[in-house]
């Protein structure tokens, strides 16, 4: 393919919307990402997006995308992964996993976070064994089940409550004695009889056979290990970076994440970044889509101040 | 040859595979498992997985198991070119 002006890394909402905002600048865009409409797929219920009141992940990511592929004159999309983007002169050179090349003069990097793990014994191999990343997808499978949430911001809030509908008990350990989760959101489950909130709480280790029967606890308070006996184990306690690919290209804070300013400039000149990935104090959709909009106006400007 | 997929209702990958079967013009039989509690016990009976999706390709003895959205091994499966 021949050199473009704007190649996008992501395919959720700060990649899709800074490919709106180029594409109406009429500069030729190519986004590359793997799963489409991003990590929104798997938010469940969605009501803080302006104008949509309650909408769930996949209805917004369908309507992201029902959006971007107004403009495939200009934006031609490639399902793939990214594995490299190097700088050599002014020109990006970007691979992907099947073996493609792209040259671009700006890339926007909007590839998000991927869910932390535990790093704790028993964890990777109970991984679909009853270890689940993503509470959207899998809870409907632990129905008349005891489940743990381990984390209690607002993603294992949200958890709680899709899970309150199906499993039997639920117990929600968090680290510290308050839970970071919005009140709305607590307010809940917090006095529903079948959930258990552990405060000051460390999970040691996850217990089973081939399915995970259980795992273990430290109470912080009394620094005794505590067992509870659960068959799906939720973990949710932050996400990381999706940085890998332009870890040589880029300076990343103690997060893994791109120091990015509000506009979406980067210390490369030429490479922006934008949502997630970014050291953004707010991983929320809006944001994301703003900070998309934000990356592709500065690129659209540098682009227009390149020597001709 | 047969595919089936579990799946549930809420779930981004379950959509994102689906999506890739109809771009290659893959039949597929589609089993939610978020409103049937006996194809729940069945998925995870069947493949040993608590996570969806799962992606059953081919048949007895032959079949083979896909956890997740893993469109390269997907493509091996299905002997498509990505």
């Amino acid at each position: 393919m021949n050199q473009v002006d704007v190649l996008i890394v992501g395919y959720g909402p700060a990649g899709i919307t800074a490919a709106i905002y180029a594409a109406r600048k009429k500069l030729s865009v190519v986004l590359i990402g793997d799963l489409p409409g991003g990590e929104v797929r798997n938010s469940g219920d969605i009501e803080n997006w302006p104008g949509d009141r309650a909408t769930d992940g996949n209805t917004l990511a369908d309507k992201l995308i029902a959006h971007l592929n107004d403009h495939t004159e200009d934006v031609t999309i490639v399902q793939d992964k990214v594995t490299n983007i190097t700088k050599t002169g002014t020109l990006f050179t970007t691979t992907t996993e099947s073996g493609k090349e792209f040259t671009s003069l700006t890339v926007i990097y909007a590839t998000g976070r991927h869910p932390r793990m535990l790093g704790i014994p028993g964890e990777e191999e109970h991984k679909n064994l009853g270890v689940t990343y993503c509470a959207t997808c899998d809870a409907p499978l632990f129905a008349g089940k005891n489940v743990a949430v381990i984390g209690g911001g607002n993603t294992g809030a949200e958890a709680v409550i899709m899970l309150q509908k199906i499993a039997t008990h639920i117990y929600l350990l968090h680290d510290m004695e308050k839970l970071n989760a919005d009140p709305i959101l607590v307010a809940n489950f917090e006095h529903d009889p079948n959930v258990t909130i552990l405060y000051n709480t460390k999970t040691t280790s996850i217990t089973g056979g081939t399915l995970v029967e259980g795992l273990k606890y430290q109470d912080k308070n009394t620094g005794k290990e505590e067992v509870l006996s659960v068959e799906g184990i939720f973990v949710t306690i932050g996400a990381i970076p999706n940085t890998d690919p332009v870890k040589n290209l880029v300076s990343l804070n103690k997060l893994n994440a791109i120091p990015a300013d509000r506009y979406g400039v980067t210390e490369v000149p030429g490479f922006f970044a934008a949502g997630d990935v970014t050291d953004i104090r707010d991983a929320q959709i809006i944001v994301a889509a703003g900070h998309g909009c934000s990356a592709a106006l500065s690129a659209g400007d540098y682009i227009s101040r390149l020597p001709k | 040859m047969k595919v089936t997929i579990y799946t549930t209702k809420t779930c981004g990958y379950c959509k994102a595979t689906k999506e890739f079967f109809a771009k290659h013009n893959i039949p597929y039989t589609e089993i939610d498992v978020s409103t049937d509690q006996a194809q729940a016990r069945a998925m995870i009976e069947r493949s040993g997985q608590m996570g969806v999706p799962v992606i059953i390709i081919g048949e007895k003895p032959n079949e083979q198991l896909i956890i997740g959205y893993d469109r390269d091994a997907l493509a091996k499966a299905l002997h498509i070119q990505l």
